[in-house]
């Protein structure tokens, strides 16, 4: 394993951008981050800056407003990055499918790592997402 | 041998090796009382220790329109100031400089810090690191005046201008009164200057992203994040030096003692209070915390005067 994606390991700071979600799953993800789930004891911390973070974790269908802000921010948090798409919108267009507003899945745009479905899915769920997150982080950056 | 005593104290004690290290272990007791008290378990603690590695270990990114030589340069006049006033201040019983009016240098090298920051903030052009860098400069008037005032009321009360000659004068224990006032008064800058709730003003997370330091990543926000843990055994250390006498070769010892008290006080102000604004801060330091200043200016001119008939 690589010492770069250990680091990361023991201190994922992330950053979350909503790309047109109907809210639902960002208060699930702010739920997550609540003392009765308590993630700082593995390190997590919300960061209001992409330039702090190392996981992005993005929400909702990808919009034609919201397209050029998440590539933007895709590309503004630092290597190695990783990205989390939470919700059933960012992993198919959900109920929103067939909107003349949508510029289609995320991750048509971006690779994304982990998928977390569910409509909104559970705290528990966004927090195994991230985990898993950490554990693909140190198989990609193998050769970083 | 000076120079090697000198290089010595940069690199290992008291410079950055061991305030690094103990300023980790005062980062993680801040977080670890602040979750305990909000009914969590908190991170372990090497946390902190890991979030410098990781940010360290990260790429660095120079955004568009920033003035990459002051964006390069702040993070390192902050940690190398910083540094020089570790060597300043005697951690145990003597540091490893010393001369006559060095605690002056040491005043001008925390307000270099906080220089060091502005300079950081204003060198790119998000609006985030320009209100922050705005509401850094009036916070930093507001809390310099009552630090500075009270620092000079002990320099009158010890009769020394020298940091080895305040800590060493002999303080009874009917004086102590005197000590009272100023060392309220630094006590409460205490928050204003770390920039720690109630006075987390200029590096507010839910209003402006992070302050002046918005638009660091990887390598030169680690330079920060080093500069802000090791911050605290140095003003918590330079604390003990002015107020309470050293106990031979364990005052290292008492000194950490001293400061995990003040790190229980400061973390417990922090969790309870809000963020304040900053006209009510401004009046807050400007006004009562003044005060408080001025009376303890006057109470050690008026001992000092005794003194002299």
């Amino acid at each position: 394993m690589n010492l770069k994606s250990k680091f990361i390991k023991r201190s994922p700071w992330i950053f979350h951008i909503n790309s047109g979600a109907c809210n639902g799953c960002d208060i699930e993800v702010v739920a997550a981050l609540t003392p009765k789930f308590d993630v700082e004891r593995f390190g997590i911390l919300l960061k209001g800056s992409p330039r702090h973070a190392d996981i992005l974790i993005v929400t909702g269908p990808l919009t034609a407003q919201t397209y050029e802000r998440v590539l933007r921010v895709y590309e503004q948090v630092p290597k190695p990055k990783i990205v989390v798409a939470i919700g059933s919108c960012c992993l198919t267009k959900g109920i929103f499918d067939g909107s003349y507003a949508l510029k289609g899945p995320v991750d048509q745009y971006i690779p994304i790592s982990v998928y977390v479905p569910g409509c909104p899915p559970r705290p528990e769920a966004i927090i195994r997402g991230v985990y898993r997150a950490l554990e693909i982080i140190s198989e990609k950056y193998v050769m970083v | 041998m000076l120079w090697f005593d000198i290089l010595l104290g940069f690199i290992i004690f008291p410079g950055l090796a061991f305030s690094a290290m103990i300023g980790f272990l005062y980062v993680w007791i801040e977080r670890k009382l602040r979750a305990k008290m909000q009914g969590r378990i908190g991170p372990p603690f090497y946390q902190p220790f890991f979030d410098f590695l990781k940010l360290i270990s990260k790429n660095d990114i120079i955004p568009q329109g920033v003035n990459s030589i002051t964006f390069t340069l702040a993070p390192i006049l902050a940690l190398s100031s910083l540094l020089l006033a570790s060597l300043l201040i005697p951690f145990g019983p003597r540091s490893i400089i010393n001369f006559s009016g060095d605690i002056l240098m040491v005043v001008y090298l925390f307000s270099l810090l906080s220089v060091s920051y502005m300079m950081a903030g204003s060198s790119s052009p998000s609006p985030y690191s320009m209100v922050g860098t705005k509401r850094m400069v009036i916070q930093f008037i507001s809390y310099e005046f009552p630090f500075i005032l009270s620092i000079i009321s002990i320099l009158l009360l010890s009769g020394s201008i020298s940091l080895s000659g305040i800590f060493f004068s002999i303080k009874k224990p009917s004086e102590y009164i005197f000590y009272l006032f100023p060392f309220i008064t630094v006590v409460l800058t205490i928050p204003a200057k770390l920039m720690i709730n109630p006075f987390s003003i200029p590096n507010a997370d839910t209003e402006i992203v992070d302050g002046p330091f918005t638009e660091y990543s990887g390598k030169r926000l680690a330079l920060f994040y080093l500069t802000h843990c090791m911050e605290r055994p140095i003003l918590y250390t330079l604390l003990y030096d002015l107020f309470f006498p050293p106990i031979g070769s364990i005052t290292l010892i008492f000194q950490i003692i001293f400061s995990i008290i003040i790190i229980f006080v400061v973390t417990i102000l922090a969790t309870v209070t809000a963020r304040l604004k900053i006209n009510q801060l401004t009046k807050f330091y400007m006004l009562y915390v003044n005060i408080l200043a001025i009376i303890s200016l006057i109470f050690s001119t008026i001992k000092t005067m005794k003194w002299f008939i």
